[in-house]
């Protein structure tokens, strides 16, 4: 490959649009995806995109609270819980389970974030009844067996002695401990948390979270809306109306310090990096879009790419991207480089974020961030399954329905001031923490400015 | 009048069912295809859902047929390829591209070398004519070929160098593959890399690079009426090459017995158990053997539903992870791999033997009709979810075609498989599980540690 995939998912908030630019614009980015919004016979809302092309169907399900307001004993119950949920439901043991979704050819996974719970389900069109009952067995019938809870706890264990030579499970450790060290944003996963998970903790969490006050419900694919909502009244419609989880409290961003260094013998190391950043609900959401291309948003175009990468050669990939939890916003970077050359390339970075940050953007460089992320947009919405994450992810973002056509004229409207204003606002690499794990030369770690 | 009626509804009900098989039959799409009068292979897969095309050219060549001792140039001259042509100035290919809002990359393996881009319909054109200039007319100085030498170099430290599971597998497959060309990585060893030179570079673009040894694959939205005009007019007037090598490799000496290795690294905080035999392939194999290597693989280890899941992690609760899989798309053999990672305590010679019996007893009972149906049942389930993405079956038809394969032959997959029989499944894994054409690798912490 030549080059990794910089998976920074960025999902963008509305604003008012001003007038459109001129630009060189391609057949796909006026793209549009027809989203219904539905409501089932028991009054459950959901966002339907139907599309028989394929004889399959896709559904996502997010519900508010997660790792972050777990109880600090039992760190790590939200997603224990979350993957019980398929280890044996009804009748059927965790293999026997597993058994099933194999001969119905379906995928059903839950799992946890800092924030929320999720559900995704796949299946064919022609095991969809016998799919959706699935789902309704594990969410609301689980087993919470003492077999595979002890399995998957063996599991955790393992991983406690793995993460410890982990790069990035260090890096990002350093620094979310740096950038709020007493947040539960910072907490890991630690042996006497894992042995206190048992059967009670997991019905709690699983009584606390799924409810119907955060449910969001998208479905893509070969499914009309009538179908659709008796299928969510199957697979939802017992779940309590419930209340809305507890929240963590916001993040109050430390000082920036100017280097971390933690050792792991390792030849190359992996240097993340991170300031200041906003939410996605911040009007400067959209043009951060495109400062971010500018500066290092993925494209062999980006400013870092070119200067770290294409002229010095010091790494083979350097990327960085907005990166926002409910209640903390970062702008987050990452390279990773043979030790010898780590101070060169945090040196080069540094100095290409202080003039990108000193004289701004070239309107070419913002005529051609806009033409690239309106243009790419459609290339995100060619299968049923990019639809899902993408209209999913606008969904539990809290966008209107109809912001997936939307988002491209809003992205036109960013003139090359806004661009220049967020460059400002968000880019000064004064504030920004870099962390490296390895054995950079040279190198140690910094006091706090 | 009542007939009329009648042959309304039988011809209504034909309808149906000729809807209702090639919705759920289980094949791959067919595409269209055709070849240039220079050789070039084209293949077209239509899917109107989304105004985009993945756009990729398959050059049958790849690490397999380096010259020994340059190691890594076919993927060294993968990175060259986007460093511009007479036409093209360096870094303008990908910058082009993204200014027109589409990705591209490409990558290498054994067998051949891809580029590909993704892009708005009405764009298609512009990297036709892009992808066919660099197939001929590619041009780099000294200090660009240096300076990529130094991205590789930090490439390589990324995927291999600075994981020591990494390191481990590299060197078991120089051990199963003595003097076969497979058994060299195909990022190459770091010591050749340093020393590849611009010459032998261009030699082997010259040699290898010809419409007559490249396939081009395009999905999306586009038909081969659209398609062959375009293909004339900027493939069309490239002039294969006249003396295209044959692929000849070396052949390995027969086995000795088992081999095995130990690495040690002191990141190392759980030791692992992994194992891989040498197997027929797509590419080698007679009748229906590579189909039946992947479904007995699948049954062995392919899922948590698997022999050696639920013997070692969920019955003997031994290991955290266990499994097996068929590495068998290769055009001049391919191999299997099993693998463990014991749970806390318990030692590799206790999964090793465990593994070992589970293996064992496969060998002597084989499967049982429910496991070969299940298995049966998931793989040929892909066929349907392969519809879904462009991106997919471009990859499955131009990675199938420069391995040896045959449209029909991918077409065909799903009925094949379908039609393994027991008695296949025990006559190829009695094949293939044989310890004499095995390496097995423990991966260990630092004694003392």
């Amino acid at each position: 490959m030549r080059r990794l995939a910089l998976a920074i998912a960025l999902a963008f908030a509305s604003l008012a649009p001003a007038p459109v630019q001129a630009q060189t614009e391609s057949a796909a980015s006026r793209h549009d995806i027809n989203v219904q919004r539905i409501v089932s016979p028991g009054g459950i809302e959901a966002w339907l995109v139907s599309d028989s092309t394929v004889p399959m169907i896709v559904m996502r399900a997010f519900w508010r609270g997660g790792s972050a307001i777990e109880q600090d004993n039992v760190i790590g119950v939200t997603s224990v819980m979350t993957d019980m949920l398929t280890e044996g439901a009804g009748a059927m043991n965790a293999n026997a389970f597993k058994e099933r979704l194999q001969d119905l050819n379906m995928s059903l996974s839950f799992g946890a974030g800092w924030d929320g719970v999720g559900m995704s389900l796949t299946t064919l069109s022609e095991n969809r009844d016998a799919a959706f009952e699935m789902a309704r067995l594990a969410l609301h019938e689980p087993r919470f067996d003492a077999e595979p809870l002890a399995r998957i706890k063996r599991q955790m264990l393992v991983g406690l002695r793995t993460r410890e030579t982990n790069p990035s499970y260090l890096a990002n450790l350093a620094l979310d401990q740096a950038l709020y060290p007493n947040h539960p944003y910072a907490r890991r996963t630690n042996r006497e948390g894992i042995e206190a998970i048992n059967r009670a903790a997991l019905a709690e969490r699983r009584a606390a979270l799924f409810n119907r006050t955060t449910m969001q419900i998208t479905i893509v694919g070969d499914i009309n809306a009538a179908d659709a909502g008796r299928a969510i009244d199957t697979i939802f419609g017992a779940l309590p109306q419930g209340a809305r989880p507890p929240e963590p409290p916001d993040v109050t961003l430390g000082a920036p310090t100017r280097l971390i260094v933690r050792e792991l013998p390792q030849p190359q190391s992996l240097v993340l990096f991170a300031g200041p950043g906003i939410q996605d609900e911040d009007p400067d959401w959209i043009p951060l879009a495109v400062a971010n291309y500018i500066l290092g948003g993925g494209g062999f175009s980006s400013r870092l790419m070119d200067q770290v990468r294409e002229q010095r050669g010091l790494v083979y990939g350097i990327g960085t991207g907005p990166s926002i939890r409910e209640h903390v916003a970062i702008i987050r970077g990452s390279a990773q480089t043979e030790n010898g050359d780590v101070r060169e390339a945090i040196e080069v970075t540094r100095a290409e974020m202080a003039r990108l940050y000193r004289d701004g953007a070239t309107q070419e460089e913002v005529n051609d961030a806009i033409t690239y992320l309106t243009g790419s947009f459609a290339l995100d919405l060619d299968s049923n399954v990019k639809i899902a994450n993408v209209v999913h992810g606008y969904q539990a973002a809290g966008r209107p329905i109809d912001y997936v056509n939307r988002r491209n004229d809003l992205i036109r409207a960013v003139t090359r001031d806004d661009v220049n204003r967020v460059i400002r606002r968000l880019f000064n690499p004064e504030n920004y923490t870099f962390v490296v794990v390895g054995q950079p030369e040279g190198l140690t770690t910094a006091a706090a400015q | 009048m009542f007939g009329g009626v009648g042959q309304r509804f039988i011809a209504a009900c034909l309808a149906l069912l000729a809807l209702t098989a090639s919705a759920h039959a289980r094949e791959f799409v067919r595409p269209e295809t055709f070849t240039l009068s220079n050789g070039l292979q084209v293949v077209v897969i239509t899917d109107r859902r989304a105004p985009v095309v993945t756009h990729m050219l398959w050059y049958r060549v790849g690490a397999a047929d380096e010259p020994r001792g340059y190691s890594g140039i076919a993927h060294f001259f993968e990175h060259l390829m986007f460093k511009g042509t007479r036409q093209i100035a360096p870094g303008e290919f990908s910058r082009t591209v993204a200014r027109n809002g589409g990705d591209d990359n490409a990558f290498t393996n054994w067998d051949f070398t891809a580029y590909y881009e993704r892009i708005a319909r009405d764009r298609l054109e512009l990297v036709m004519r892009m992808e066919a200039d660099r197939m001929r007319n590619l041009q780099f100085s000294d200090e660009t070929f240096a300076s990529e030498r130094d991205v590789i170099a930090e490439e390589r430290r990324q995927r291999v160098d600075n994981n020591p599971g990494a390191v481990l597998g590299e060197r078991m497959r120089a051990m199963l593959w003595p003097h076969h060309p497979y058994g060299t990585p195909v990022i190459g060893w770091l010591h050749e890399i340093n020393a590849l030179d611009r010459e032998t570079a261009l030699r082997f673009y010259r040699t290898w690079y010809a419409p007559n040894n490249a396939i081009l694959v395009v999905a999306g939205d586009v038909d081969a009426a659209e398609l062959r005009p375009l293909a004339e007019r900027y493939y069309g007037r490239i002039r294969p090459t006249r003396d295209l090598p044959a692929r000849t490799w070396t052949v390995d000496p027969p086995n000795v017995g088992p081999m095995r290795v130990t690495h040690r690294d002191e990141k190392v905080r759980q030791p692992s158990f992994s194992r891989i035999y040498r197997s027929i392939s797509y590419g080698t194999d007679t009748g229906r053997q590579a189909h039946s290597l992947d479904v007995a693989m699948d049954i062995l280890g392919g899922s948590e539903t698997s022999r050696l899941y639920r013997a070692l992690v969920e019955e003997q609760r031994i290991a955290v992870s266990a499994g097996a899989s068929a590495s068998s798309s290769g055009l001049g053999g391919g191999s299997v791999s099993v693998w463990a990672t014991p749970a806390e305590g318990v030692s590799l010679e206790q999964v090793e033997a465990a593994a070992d019996a589970v293996i064992a007893q496969f060998l002597r009972d084989g499967p049982t009709e429910a496991e070969l149906t299940r298995s049966k049942n998931s793989m040929t389930a892909n066929a349907i979810y392969s519809r879904d993405s462009q991106e997919s079956l471009a990859n499955i038809y131009g990675a199938s075609l420069a391995q040896g394969e045959s449209i029909d032959d991918v077409v065909n997959w799903p009925a094949d498989v379908e039609a393994v029989t027991r008695d296949d499944v025990m006559a190829i894994s009695r094949q293939t599980l044989d310890l004499n054409a095995s390496v097995t690798g423990w991966l260990l912490p630092e004694e003392g540690q």
